[in-house]
Protein backbone atom coordinates (compact mmCIF):
# COMPACT_ATOMS: atom_id res chain seq x y z
CA UNK A 1 0.00 0.00 0.00
CA UNK A 2 2.98 2.39 0.83
CA UNK A 3 4.16 1.96 -2.84
CA UNK A 4 1.43 3.82 -3.56
CA UNK A 5 3.02 7.08 -2.54
CA UNK A 6 5.59 6.58 -5.60
CA UNK A 7 3.56 4.47 -7.80
CA UNK A 8 0.69 6.97 -8.62
CA UNK A 9 2.49 9.80 -9.11
CA UNK A 10 4.77 8.25 -11.35
CA UNK A 11 1.55 6.68 -12.97
CA UNK A 12 0.17 10.13 -13.64
CA UNK A 13 3.61 11.63 -14.77
CA UNK A 14 3.94 8.71 -17.64
CA UNK A 15 0.11 9.22 -18.55
CA UNK A 16 0.46 13.05 -18.81
CA UNK A 17 3.47 12.93 -21.19
CA UNK A 18 1.36 12.06 -24.49
CA UNK A 19 -1.04 15.09 -23.04
CA UNK A 20 1.35 17.35 -21.72
CA UNK A 21 -1.26 20.08 -20.14
CA UNK A 22 -3.05 17.51 -18.21
CA UNK A 23 0.22 17.12 -15.89
CA UNK A 24 -0.59 20.35 -14.01
CA UNK A 25 -4.27 19.17 -13.40
CA UNK A 26 -3.04 15.88 -12.34
CA UNK A 27 -0.63 17.35 -10.10
CA UNK A 28 -3.09 18.31 -7.00
CA UNK A 29 -5.61 15.25 -7.36
CA UNK A 30 -2.53 12.93 -7.09
CA UNK A 31 -1.45 15.17 -4.02
CA UNK A 32 -4.52 14.58 -2.66
CA UNK A 33 -4.82 11.27 -3.44
CA UNK A 34 -1.58 11.12 -1.44
CA UNK A 35 -2.96 12.91 1.84
CA UNK A 36 -6.02 10.80 1.65
CA UNK A 37 -3.98 7.89 1.59
CA UNK A 38 -1.94 8.52 4.30
CA UNK A 39 -4.70 10.23 6.82
CA UNK A 40 -7.06 7.19 6.48
CA UNK A 41 -5.67 3.95 4.82
CA UNK A 42 -2.09 4.19 5.94
CA UNK A 43 -0.87 4.19 9.97
CA UNK A 44 3.03 4.90 10.52
CA UNK A 45 5.31 1.25 11.51
CA UNK A 46 4.61 -0.73 8.47
CA UNK A 47 7.17 -1.74 6.04
CA UNK A 48 7.25 -2.73 2.36
CA UNK A 49 10.00 -5.08 1.16
CA UNK A 50 10.23 -5.00 -2.48
CA UNK A 51 10.02 -7.99 -4.26
CA UNK A 52 10.17 -10.24 -0.64
CA UNK A 53 13.01 -9.52 -0.22
CA UNK A 54 14.49 -9.48 3.36
CA UNK A 55 15.37 -5.99 4.14
CA UNK A 56 19.39 -6.92 4.35
CA UNK A 57 19.43 -8.18 0.60
CA UNK A 58 16.30 -5.78 -0.88
CA UNK A 59 15.23 -2.72 -0.96
CA UNK A 60 12.28 -1.55 1.78
CA UNK A 61 9.59 1.14 2.32
CA UNK A 62 9.32 2.08 6.04
CA UNK A 63 6.76 4.13 7.15
CA UNK A 64 7.58 4.98 10.89
CA UNK A 65 6.66 7.54 13.21
CA UNK A 66 9.57 9.83 11.77
CA UNK A 67 8.44 9.60 7.96
CA UNK A 68 4.68 9.78 8.22
CA UNK A 69 4.25 13.21 9.46
CA UNK A 70 7.59 14.58 6.97
CA UNK A 71 5.55 12.65 4.37
CA UNK A 72 2.14 14.45 5.41
CA UNK A 73 3.80 18.07 5.20
CA UNK A 74 5.51 17.44 2.15
CA UNK A 75 2.85 16.17 0.37
CA UNK A 76 0.65 19.08 1.66
CA UNK A 77 3.10 21.45 0.33
CA UNK A 78 2.72 19.54 -3.46
CA UNK A 79 -0.62 20.07 -3.56
CA UNK A 80 -1.03 23.97 -2.10
CA UNK A 81 2.10 24.69 -4.45
CA UNK A 82 -0.14 22.73 -7.62
CA UNK A 83 -2.82 25.62 -6.59
CA UNK A 84 -0.70 28.33 -5.73
CA UNK A 85 1.71 28.52 -8.81
CA UNK A 86 1.36 29.39 -12.62
CA UNK A 87 2.48 25.89 -13.92
CA UNK A 88 3.07 25.88 -17.70
CA UNK A 89 1.78 22.97 -19.33
CA UNK A 90 5.47 21.16 -19.68
CA UNK A 91 6.58 21.60 -15.85
CA UNK A 92 2.96 19.29 -14.58
CA UNK A 93 4.88 16.08 -15.47
CA UNK A 94 8.07 17.68 -13.69
CA UNK A 95 6.26 18.26 -10.53
CA UNK A 96 4.83 14.55 -10.53
CA UNK A 97 7.96 12.74 -11.00
CA UNK A 98 9.16 15.37 -8.11
CA UNK A 99 5.82 14.23 -6.51
CA UNK A 100 6.64 10.56 -6.60
CA UNK A 101 10.97 11.36 -5.45
CA UNK A 102 10.60 13.35 -2.71
CA UNK A 103 7.98 10.59 -1.54
CA UNK A 104 10.51 7.76 -2.46
CA UNK A 105 13.59 9.18 -0.44
CA UNK A 106 11.11 10.00 2.93
CA UNK A 107 10.04 5.86 2.63
CA UNK A 108 12.83 4.41 1.18
CA UNK A 109 15.39 2.16 3.34
CA UNK A 110 17.85 1.55 1.11
CA UNK A 111 21.07 3.71 0.87
CA UNK A 112 21.52 3.47 -3.10
CA UNK A 113 17.78 3.57 -3.64
CA UNK A 114 17.80 7.22 -1.74
CA UNK A 115 21.00 8.26 -3.84
CA UNK A 116 19.13 7.59 -7.02
CA UNK A 117 15.72 9.35 -5.60
CA UNK A 118 18.31 11.83 -4.65
CA UNK A 119 19.44 12.37 -8.07
CA UNK A 120 16.06 12.35 -9.78
CA UNK A 121 15.02 14.92 -7.50
CA UNK A 122 17.88 16.81 -8.90
CA UNK A 123 17.52 16.23 -12.15
CA UNK A 124 14.11 17.74 -11.91
CA UNK A 125 15.46 20.43 -9.92
CA UNK A 126 17.83 21.59 -12.10
CA UNK A 127 15.45 21.81 -15.07
CA UNK A 128 13.21 23.99 -12.62
CA UNK A 129 15.90 25.52 -11.88
CA UNK A 130 16.02 26.91 -15.44
CA UNK A 131 12.32 28.66 -15.36
CA UNK A 132 12.57 32.33 -17.10
CA UNK A 133 15.34 31.33 -18.97
CA UNK A 134 17.67 31.02 -15.65
CA UNK A 135 19.97 28.63 -17.48
CA UNK A 136 23.00 30.17 -16.19
CA UNK A 137 22.13 29.74 -12.38
CA UNK A 138 20.68 26.43 -13.32
CA UNK A 139 23.90 25.08 -14.65
CA UNK A 140 25.67 26.81 -11.05
CA UNK A 141 23.60 24.57 -9.54
CA UNK A 142 24.44 21.20 -11.63
CA UNK A 143 27.80 21.69 -10.48
CA UNK A 144 27.58 21.68 -7.18
CA UNK A 145 24.82 19.34 -7.59
CA UNK A 146 26.54 16.85 -9.47
CA UNK A 147 29.65 16.75 -6.92
CA UNK A 148 27.44 16.45 -4.17
CA UNK A 149 25.69 13.40 -5.86
CA UNK A 150 28.93 11.89 -6.49
CA UNK A 151 29.65 12.01 -3.17
CA UNK A 152 26.53 10.74 -1.80
CA UNK A 153 27.14 7.36 -4.02
CA UNK A 154 30.88 7.24 -2.76
CA UNK A 155 29.41 7.15 0.75
CA UNK A 156 26.46 4.56 -0.36
CA UNK A 157 28.67 1.78 -1.98
CA UNK A 158 31.45 2.92 1.06
CA UNK A 159 28.32 1.32 3.36
CA UNK A 160 27.87 -1.40 1.53
CA UNK A 161 31.42 -2.07 1.24
CA UNK A 162 31.60 -2.10 5.12
CA UNK A 163 28.55 -3.58 5.84
CA UNK A 164 27.65 -6.05 3.19
CA UNK A 165 24.33 -4.38 2.51
CA UNK A 166 22.85 -1.27 1.70
CA UNK A 167 19.97 -1.09 4.37
CA UNK A 168 20.11 1.88 6.32
CA UNK A 169 19.11 -0.09 9.39
CA UNK A 170 22.20 -2.69 9.15
CA UNK A 171 24.49 -0.22 7.96
CA UNK A 172 24.40 1.03 11.26
CA UNK A 173 26.39 -1.95 12.89
CA UNK A 174 28.93 -1.03 10.67
CA UNK A 175 32.31 -1.21 13.29
CA UNK A 176 34.99 0.10 11.96
CA UNK A 177 35.73 3.03 14.06
CA UNK A 178 37.89 4.63 11.12
CA UNK A 179 35.11 3.69 8.69
CA UNK A 180 31.80 5.72 9.85
CA UNK A 181 33.46 9.40 9.96
CA UNK A 182 34.52 9.16 6.43
CA UNK A 183 31.54 7.58 4.74
CA UNK A 184 29.71 10.27 7.08
CA UNK A 185 31.41 13.01 5.70
CA UNK A 186 31.07 12.04 1.96
CA UNK A 187 26.88 12.06 3.01
CA UNK A 188 27.35 15.37 4.78
CA UNK A 189 28.90 17.05 1.46
CA UNK A 190 26.14 16.03 0.00
CA UNK A 191 23.48 17.61 2.29
CA UNK A 192 25.80 20.78 2.97
CA UNK A 193 25.12 21.43 -0.64
CA UNK A 194 21.24 20.19 -1.33
CA UNK A 195 20.34 22.28 2.26
CA UNK A 196 22.39 25.17 0.89
CA UNK A 197 24.73 25.85 3.87
CA UNK A 198 27.30 28.76 2.57
CA UNK A 199 30.04 28.06 1.07
CA UNK A 200 28.26 25.33 -0.29
CA UNK A 201 24.74 26.61 -0.96
CA UNK A 202 26.66 29.81 -3.05
CA UNK A 203 23.95 28.24 -5.99
CA UNK A 204 20.85 29.27 -4.47
CA UNK A 205 20.67 32.46 -4.88
CA UNK A 206 20.88 32.61 -8.53
CA UNK A 207 18.56 29.76 -8.99
CA UNK A 208 15.61 31.21 -6.18
CA UNK A 209 15.30 34.22 -7.30
CA UNK A 210 14.33 33.58 -11.16
CA UNK A 211 11.25 35.20 -10.71
CA UNK A 212 9.10 31.77 -11.04
CA UNK A 213 6.24 31.30 -8.66
CA UNK A 214 6.94 27.53 -8.38
CA UNK A 215 11.17 27.46 -8.59
CA UNK A 216 11.73 28.80 -4.81
CA UNK A 217 8.47 26.88 -3.73
CA UNK A 218 9.56 23.07 -4.95
CA UNK A 219 12.81 23.55 -4.28
CA UNK A 220 13.07 25.67 -1.43
CA UNK A 221 10.04 24.30 0.52
CA UNK A 222 8.99 20.68 -1.04
CA UNK A 223 12.56 19.55 -1.51
CA UNK A 224 14.07 21.01 1.50
CA UNK A 225 11.97 19.48 3.91
CA UNK A 226 12.80 16.16 2.09
CA UNK A 227 16.18 16.39 2.57
CA UNK A 228 16.23 17.69 5.91
CA UNK A 229 14.46 13.98 7.03
CA UNK A 230 16.89 12.24 4.98
CA UNK A 231 19.89 14.12 6.99
CA UNK A 232 17.76 13.38 10.32
CA UNK A 233 17.54 9.71 9.25
CA UNK A 234 21.41 9.70 8.12
CA UNK A 235 22.88 11.40 11.31
CA UNK A 236 20.84 11.21 13.84
CA UNK A 237 18.98 7.89 14.11
CA UNK A 238 21.28 5.65 12.10
CA UNK A 239 25.18 7.16 12.60
CA UNK A 240 26.75 9.65 14.51
CA UNK A 241 27.35 13.58 12.93
CA UNK A 242 31.05 13.25 12.02
CA UNK A 243 32.93 16.87 14.25
CA UNK A 244 29.05 18.00 15.21
CA UNK A 245 31.06 21.02 16.34
CA UNK A 246 32.37 21.86 13.15
CA UNK A 247 28.98 21.12 11.34
CA UNK A 248 27.41 23.72 14.01
CA UNK A 249 30.44 26.45 13.25
CA UNK A 250 30.01 26.30 9.65
CA UNK A 251 25.94 26.60 10.10
CA UNK A 252 26.56 29.50 12.13
CA UNK A 253 29.19 31.22 9.87
CA UNK A 254 26.09 30.70 7.14
CA UNK A 255 23.57 32.32 9.19
CA UNK A 256 25.56 35.55 9.37
CA UNK A 257 26.67 35.50 6.15
CA UNK A 258 23.40 34.36 4.76
CA UNK A 259 21.50 37.44 6.63
CA UNK A 260 24.50 40.17 5.47
CA UNK A 261 24.08 39.04 2.16
CA UNK A 262 19.93 39.40 2.41
CA UNK A 263 20.27 42.92 3.68
CA UNK A 264 22.78 44.61 0.81
CA UNK A 265 20.17 42.76 -1.83
CA UNK A 266 18.09 44.95 -3.71
CA UNK A 267 16.15 42.62 -5.81
CA UNK A 268 13.42 41.46 -3.35
CA UNK A 269 13.94 37.49 -4.90
CA UNK A 270 17.66 37.45 -4.18
CA UNK A 271 16.89 39.01 -0.61
CA UNK A 272 14.64 36.30 0.34
CA UNK A 273 16.78 33.21 -1.36
CA UNK A 274 19.65 34.79 1.40
CA UNK A 275 17.24 34.40 4.20
CA UNK A 276 16.05 30.49 3.13
CA UNK A 277 19.75 30.16 3.22
CA UNK A 278 20.03 31.39 6.77
CA UNK A 279 16.54 29.58 7.76
CA UNK A 280 18.24 26.31 6.84
CA UNK A 281 21.76 27.11 8.21
CA UNK A 282 20.01 27.34 11.93
CA UNK A 283 17.88 24.56 11.26
CA UNK A 284 21.02 22.44 10.03
CA UNK A 285 22.77 24.23 13.18
CA UNK A 286 20.78 23.05 15.36
CA UNK A 287 19.67 19.12 14.20
CA UNK A 288 23.97 19.18 14.94
CA UNK A 289 23.25 19.07 18.80
CA UNK A 290 21.68 15.92 18.61
CA UNK A 291 19.32 16.74 21.75
CA UNK A 292 15.81 15.61 21.72
CA UNK A 293 14.41 19.48 22.64
CA UNK A 294 17.00 21.09 20.58
CA UNK A 295 16.05 19.00 17.41
CA UNK A 296 12.33 19.03 18.01
CA UNK A 297 13.05 23.11 18.40
CA UNK A 298 14.81 22.80 14.93
CA UNK A 299 11.69 21.12 13.35
CA UNK A 300 9.38 23.53 14.72
CA UNK A 301 11.61 26.59 13.16
CA UNK A 302 11.47 24.20 9.73
CA UNK A 303 7.86 24.51 9.58
CA UNK A 304 7.33 27.94 10.72
CA UNK A 305 10.31 28.95 7.61
CA UNK A 306 9.20 26.48 5.07
CA UNK A 307 5.36 28.09 5.49
CA UNK A 308 6.94 31.84 5.56
CA UNK A 309 9.02 31.40 2.75
CA UNK A 310 6.42 29.80 1.00
CA UNK A 311 4.17 33.15 0.93
CA UNK A 312 6.81 35.39 0.57
CA UNK A 313 8.21 33.52 -2.71
CA UNK A 314 4.47 32.96 -4.21
CA UNK A 315 4.10 36.65 -3.51
CA UNK A 316 7.21 38.01 -4.63
CA UNK A 317 7.01 36.13 -8.36
CA UNK A 318 3.44 38.04 -8.80
CA UNK A 319 4.82 41.33 -7.57
CA UNK A 320 6.89 42.04 -10.40
CA UNK A 321 7.69 45.94 -9.50
CA UNK A 322 4.66 46.75 -8.16
CA UNK A 323 2.97 47.16 -4.22
CA UNK A 324 0.32 46.23 -1.93
CA UNK A 325 -1.95 48.86 -2.28
CA UNK A 326 -3.90 47.77 -4.75
CA UNK A 327 -3.63 43.77 -3.70
CA UNK A 328 -4.22 44.78 0.66
CA UNK A 329 -5.12 40.25 0.85
CA UNK A 330 -1.65 39.95 -0.73
CA UNK A 331 -0.52 42.63 1.30
CA UNK A 332 -1.61 41.26 4.65
CA UNK A 333 0.23 37.83 3.88
CA UNK A 334 3.01 38.89 2.81
CA UNK A 335 3.33 40.81 6.17
CA UNK A 336 2.17 38.00 8.63
CA UNK A 337 4.42 35.92 6.53
CA UNK A 338 7.80 38.52 7.49
CA UNK A 339 6.75 39.28 11.19
CA UNK A 340 6.53 35.21 11.70
CA UNK A 341 10.03 34.60 9.92
CA UNK A 342 11.09 37.57 12.17
CA UNK A 343 9.41 36.05 15.17
CA UNK A 344 6.79 38.26 16.04
CA UNK A 345 4.72 37.48 19.37
CA UNK A 346 0.83 35.89 18.05
CA UNK A 347 2.85 34.37 15.48
CA UNK A 348 3.88 30.38 14.78
CA UNK A 349 7.75 32.11 14.29
CA UNK A 350 7.72 33.66 17.81
CA UNK A 351 7.52 30.11 19.46
CA UNK A 352 9.43 29.08 16.92
CA UNK A 353 12.56 30.47 18.00
CA UNK A 354 11.15 30.69 21.91
CA UNK A 355 11.60 26.88 21.27
CA UNK A 356 14.83 26.62 19.84
CA UNK A 357 16.18 29.67 22.20
CA UNK A 358 15.44 27.79 25.77
CA UNK A 359 16.54 24.43 24.55
CA UNK A 360 19.86 25.31 23.58
CA UNK A 361 19.49 27.47 26.76
CA UNK A 362 19.05 23.87 28.65
CA UNK A 363 21.97 22.31 26.70
CA UNK A 364 24.27 24.98 27.85
CA UNK A 365 24.67 26.07 24.59
CA UNK A 366 25.44 29.81 24.07
CA UNK A 367 26.94 30.47 20.60
CA UNK A 368 23.78 29.42 18.27
CA UNK A 369 21.58 31.50 20.98
CA UNK A 370 23.82 34.70 19.89
CA UNK A 371 23.78 34.14 16.16
CA UNK A 372 20.17 33.90 16.26
CA UNK A 373 19.18 36.64 17.92
CA UNK A 374 22.06 38.52 15.55
CA UNK A 375 19.94 37.33 13.04
CA UNK A 376 16.75 38.22 14.17
CA UNK A 377 18.27 41.97 14.20
CA UNK A 378 19.01 41.91 10.32
CA UNK A 379 16.43 39.78 9.43
CA UNK A 380 13.80 42.39 11.04
CA UNK A 381 16.15 45.01 9.29
CA UNK A 382 15.56 43.97 5.89
CA UNK A 383 12.34 42.40 6.03
CA UNK A 384 10.45 45.77 7.47
CA UNK A 385 12.27 47.39 5.04
CA UNK A 386 11.09 45.74 2.08
CA UNK A 387 7.43 45.42 3.69
CA UNK A 388 7.19 49.59 4.15
CA UNK A 389 8.43 49.63 0.51
CA UNK A 390 5.98 47.41 -1.20
CA UNK A 391 2.76 48.95 1.10
CA UNK A 392 3.86 52.79 0.24
CA UNK A 393 5.00 51.82 -3.38
CA UNK A 394 3.09 54.69 -6.18
CA UNK A 395 2.32 51.85 -8.15
CA UNK A 396 1.11 53.88 -11.25
CA UNK A 397 5.02 55.08 -11.55
CA UNK A 398 6.64 51.58 -11.38
CA UNK A 399 3.93 50.09 -13.86
CA UNK A 400 4.58 53.04 -16.46
CA UNK A 401 8.02 52.67 -16.06
CA UNK A 402 7.98 48.67 -15.72
CA UNK A 403 5.11 49.05 -19.37
CA UNK A 404 8.67 51.09 -20.50
CA UNK A 405 11.57 48.69 -19.53
CA UNK A 406 9.41 46.15 -21.35
CA UNK A 407 8.58 48.26 -24.14
CA UNK A 408 5.41 48.16 -23.35
CA UNK A 409 3.59 50.40 -25.24
CA UNK A 410 0.52 49.74 -23.29
CA UNK A 411 1.52 50.17 -20.19
CA UNK A 412 -1.36 52.63 -19.28
CA UNK A 413 -3.67 49.27 -19.56
CA UNK A 414 -1.47 47.60 -17.42
CA UNK A 415 -2.46 50.20 -14.02
CA UNK A 416 -6.12 48.60 -14.90
CA UNK A 417 -5.41 45.34 -14.87
CA UNK A 418 -3.41 45.74 -11.57
CA UNK A 419 -6.17 44.41 -9.19
CA UNK A 420 -5.84 41.38 -10.69
CA UNK A 421 -1.60 40.75 -10.29
CA UNK A 422 -1.98 38.22 -7.89
CA UNK A 423 -4.75 35.30 -9.27
CA UNK A 424 -7.07 33.80 -7.18
CA UNK A 425 -5.72 30.35 -5.91
CA UNK A 426 -2.35 32.06 -4.84
CA UNK A 427 -4.02 34.89 -2.93
CA UNK A 428 -6.60 32.09 -1.07
CA UNK A 429 -3.53 29.51 -0.49
CA UNK A 430 -0.98 32.38 1.10
CA UNK A 431 -3.83 34.09 3.25
CA UNK A 432 -4.61 30.44 4.42
CA UNK A 433 -1.17 29.75 5.33
CA UNK A 434 -0.54 33.23 6.83
CA UNK A 435 -3.60 32.37 8.99
CA UNK A 436 -2.02 29.14 9.73
CA UNK A 437 0.88 30.93 11.21
CA UNK A 438 -0.92 34.01 13.48
CA UNK A 439 -2.99 30.33 14.25
CA UNK A 440 -0.44 28.36 15.20
CA UNK A 441 0.99 31.59 16.87
CA UNK A 442 -1.66 31.15 19.74
CA UNK A 443 -1.94 27.57 19.87
CA UNK A 444 1.45 26.41 19.12
CA UNK A 445 0.93 23.07 21.38
CA UNK A 446 -0.66 21.80 17.38
CA UNK A 447 3.05 21.45 16.08
CA UNK A 448 5.06 21.52 19.14
CA UNK A 449 3.73 17.88 20.48
CA UNK A 450 4.39 16.74 16.73
CA UNK A 451 7.79 17.74 16.94
CA UNK A 452 8.59 16.52 20.15
CA UNK A 453 7.03 13.06 18.64
CA UNK A 454 9.63 13.15 15.57
CA UNK A 455 12.49 14.08 17.51
CA UNK A 456 11.77 11.50 20.24
CA UNK A 457 11.42 8.84 17.56
CA UNK A 458 14.56 10.01 15.61
CA UNK A 459 16.66 10.08 18.25
CA UNK A 460 16.13 6.54 19.11
CA UNK A 461 17.71 4.08 16.86
CA UNK A 462 15.71 0.78 18.49
CA UNK A 463 12.28 1.18 17.05
CA UNK A 464 13.01 1.84 13.87
CA UNK A 465 15.79 -1.27 13.20
CA UNK A 466 13.08 -3.76 15.58
CA UNK A 467 10.72 -2.50 12.49
CA UNK A 468 13.21 -3.40 9.83
CA UNK A 469 13.72 -6.74 11.53
CA UNK A 470 10.35 -7.85 12.27
CA UNK A 471 10.00 -7.26 8.38
CA UNK A 472 12.41 -10.72 8.32
CA UNK A 473 15.92 -11.00 8.06
CA UNK B 1 49.38 -4.45 -9.00
CA UNK B 2 45.53 -4.33 -7.86
CA UNK B 3 45.50 -1.42 -6.50
CA UNK B 4 46.46 0.45 -9.56
CA UNK B 5 42.76 0.81 -10.53
CA UNK B 6 41.94 2.37 -7.52
CA UNK B 7 44.94 5.09 -7.86
CA UNK B 8 43.63 5.57 -11.10
CA UNK B 9 40.55 6.40 -10.08
CA UNK B 10 41.41 8.64 -7.38
CA UNK B 11 43.71 10.68 -10.13
CA UNK B 12 41.61 11.32 -12.27
CA UNK B 13 39.13 12.42 -9.00
CA UNK B 14 41.65 14.67 -8.38
CA UNK B 15 41.56 15.79 -12.43
CA UNK B 16 37.94 16.25 -12.25
CA UNK B 17 37.97 18.44 -9.09
CA UNK B 18 41.01 20.15 -10.11
CA UNK B 19 38.99 21.04 -13.80
CA UNK B 20 36.02 22.76 -11.54
CA UNK B 21 38.25 24.37 -9.01
CA UNK B 22 40.72 25.92 -12.00
CA UNK B 23 38.40 25.88 -15.36
CA UNK B 24 36.66 29.23 -15.98
CA UNK B 25 35.01 28.00 -19.15
CA UNK B 26 31.64 26.31 -18.02
CA UNK B 27 32.13 23.35 -20.53
CA UNK B 28 35.58 22.71 -19.03
CA UNK B 29 33.19 22.38 -15.98
CA UNK B 30 30.84 19.95 -17.34
CA UNK B 31 33.36 17.70 -18.51
CA UNK B 32 35.25 18.31 -15.29
CA UNK B 33 31.72 16.56 -13.93
CA UNK B 34 31.78 13.74 -15.84
CA UNK B 35 35.45 12.97 -15.13
CA UNK B 36 34.69 12.88 -11.22
CA UNK B 37 31.72 10.71 -12.73
CA UNK B 38 33.86 8.58 -14.32
CA UNK B 39 36.42 8.04 -11.49
CA UNK B 40 33.69 7.17 -9.17
CA UNK B 41 32.96 4.32 -11.12
CA UNK B 42 36.02 2.97 -12.25
CA UNK B 43 36.07 2.84 -8.70
CA UNK B 44 33.18 1.33 -7.80
CA UNK B 45 33.98 -1.30 -10.66
CA UNK B 46 36.82 -2.18 -8.57
CA UNK B 47 35.66 -2.97 -5.51
CA UNK B 48 33.76 -5.49 -6.31
CA UNK B 49 36.52 -6.59 -8.30
CA UNK B 50 38.00 -10.23 -7.14
CA UNK B 51 41.14 -11.61 -8.20
CA UNK B 52 40.54 -14.48 -10.98
CA UNK B 53 37.19 -14.18 -10.73
CA UNK B 54 34.44 -15.12 -13.08
CA UNK B 55 31.30 -12.89 -14.05
CA UNK B 56 28.70 -13.82 -11.50
CA UNK B 57 26.66 -15.56 -13.93
CA UNK B 58 25.49 -18.59 -12.59
CA UNK B 59 25.25 -21.80 -14.37
CA UNK B 60 25.04 -25.44 -14.45
CA UNK B 61 28.51 -25.33 -15.54
CA UNK B 62 29.73 -22.74 -12.74
CA UNK B 63 27.54 -24.16 -9.68
CA UNK B 64 29.76 -22.89 -7.31
CA UNK B 65 32.95 -20.17 -8.81
CA UNK B 66 34.96 -17.55 -7.83
CA UNK B 67 32.14 -15.18 -8.85
CA UNK B 68 33.31 -10.91 -8.92
CA UNK B 69 30.85 -9.15 -6.61
CA UNK B 70 27.54 -8.47 -8.81
CA UNK B 71 25.90 -5.88 -7.01
CA UNK B 72 28.72 -2.78 -7.37
CA UNK B 73 28.04 -3.47 -11.39
CA UNK B 74 24.69 -3.09 -10.92
CA UNK B 75 25.23 0.19 -9.12
CA UNK B 76 27.88 1.20 -11.58
CA UNK B 77 24.85 0.99 -14.49
CA UNK B 78 22.70 3.43 -12.57
CA UNK B 79 25.11 6.01 -12.06
CA UNK B 80 25.92 5.98 -15.27
CA UNK B 81 23.23 6.55 -16.61
CA UNK B 82 22.23 8.70 -14.20
CA UNK B 83 25.58 10.85 -15.20
CA UNK B 84 24.79 10.63 -18.85
CA UNK B 85 21.65 12.38 -18.09
CA UNK B 86 22.92 15.17 -15.79
CA UNK B 87 25.81 15.97 -18.81
CA UNK B 88 23.08 15.76 -21.43
CA UNK B 89 21.04 18.13 -19.17
CA UNK B 90 24.10 20.51 -18.41
CA UNK B 91 24.64 20.80 -22.42
CA UNK B 92 21.45 22.07 -23.03
CA UNK B 93 21.63 24.30 -20.14
CA UNK B 94 25.25 25.34 -21.90
CA UNK B 95 23.34 26.07 -25.53
CA UNK B 96 20.66 28.02 -23.86
CA UNK B 97 23.69 29.74 -22.31
CA UNK B 98 26.11 30.40 -25.37
CA UNK B 99 22.79 31.44 -27.32
CA UNK B 100 21.67 33.85 -24.62
CA UNK B 101 25.25 35.62 -23.70
CA UNK B 102 27.42 34.51 -26.64
CA UNK B 103 30.10 33.04 -24.77
CA UNK B 104 30.50 30.27 -21.85
CA UNK B 105 33.56 31.85 -19.97
CA UNK B 106 32.25 33.55 -16.81
CA UNK B 107 33.67 37.35 -17.19
CA UNK B 108 32.31 37.73 -20.57
CA UNK B 109 29.03 36.89 -19.31
CA UNK B 110 29.16 39.21 -16.58
CA UNK B 111 30.16 41.78 -18.93
CA UNK B 112 27.15 40.74 -21.25
CA UNK B 113 25.08 40.48 -18.08
CA UNK B 114 26.10 43.89 -16.95
CA UNK B 115 25.41 45.96 -20.48
CA UNK B 116 22.27 44.29 -20.46
CA UNK B 117 20.88 45.30 -17.13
Amino acid sequence: MIALLIAIPLAFAFASIPHERLGRYFLPFVALFNLVCLFFFMQPEQILEIGKWPAAYGIVLVLDSVSYPFLIFVNLLILLMSLSATLENRYGTLMLVLTAAVNGIILTGDFFNSFVFLEIISVIAYIVAAHKDNALGAFKYLIFGGIGGTMYLIGAVSVYIKAGTLNMAYASFITDPLAVPIICIFFLITFLVELKVLPLGLWAPDVYSNGSSFTPVALGSIVTVSLVYLFSRIFLNIFDLPSPELVGILAMVSIIFAELGALKQKNLGRALSFATISGISTVVAALSIQETEVVSAAYFYLFNDVISKFILFTLSAYLGKRGFKSNKTAGIAFTFASLSVVGFPMFAGFWAKYYLLKALFQVDSYALPAVILIAVVIEAGYLIRWNIELWYKDEEESVLEHGKDTENEEGIESIEEIDDFVPFGAQVVTLILALTLVVIGFMPNLIHDQTMNIANNVLDFRPYFDLILRGGM
Amino acid sequence: MSNIIYYVSFILLGIGIYGIVSQKNLFKQLISLSIIDTAVNIFIVALGYVQGGEAPIYSAITPVANFVDPLPQALVLTAIVIGVGTLALGSILLIHIDEKYGSLDPDEIRDTREVVE
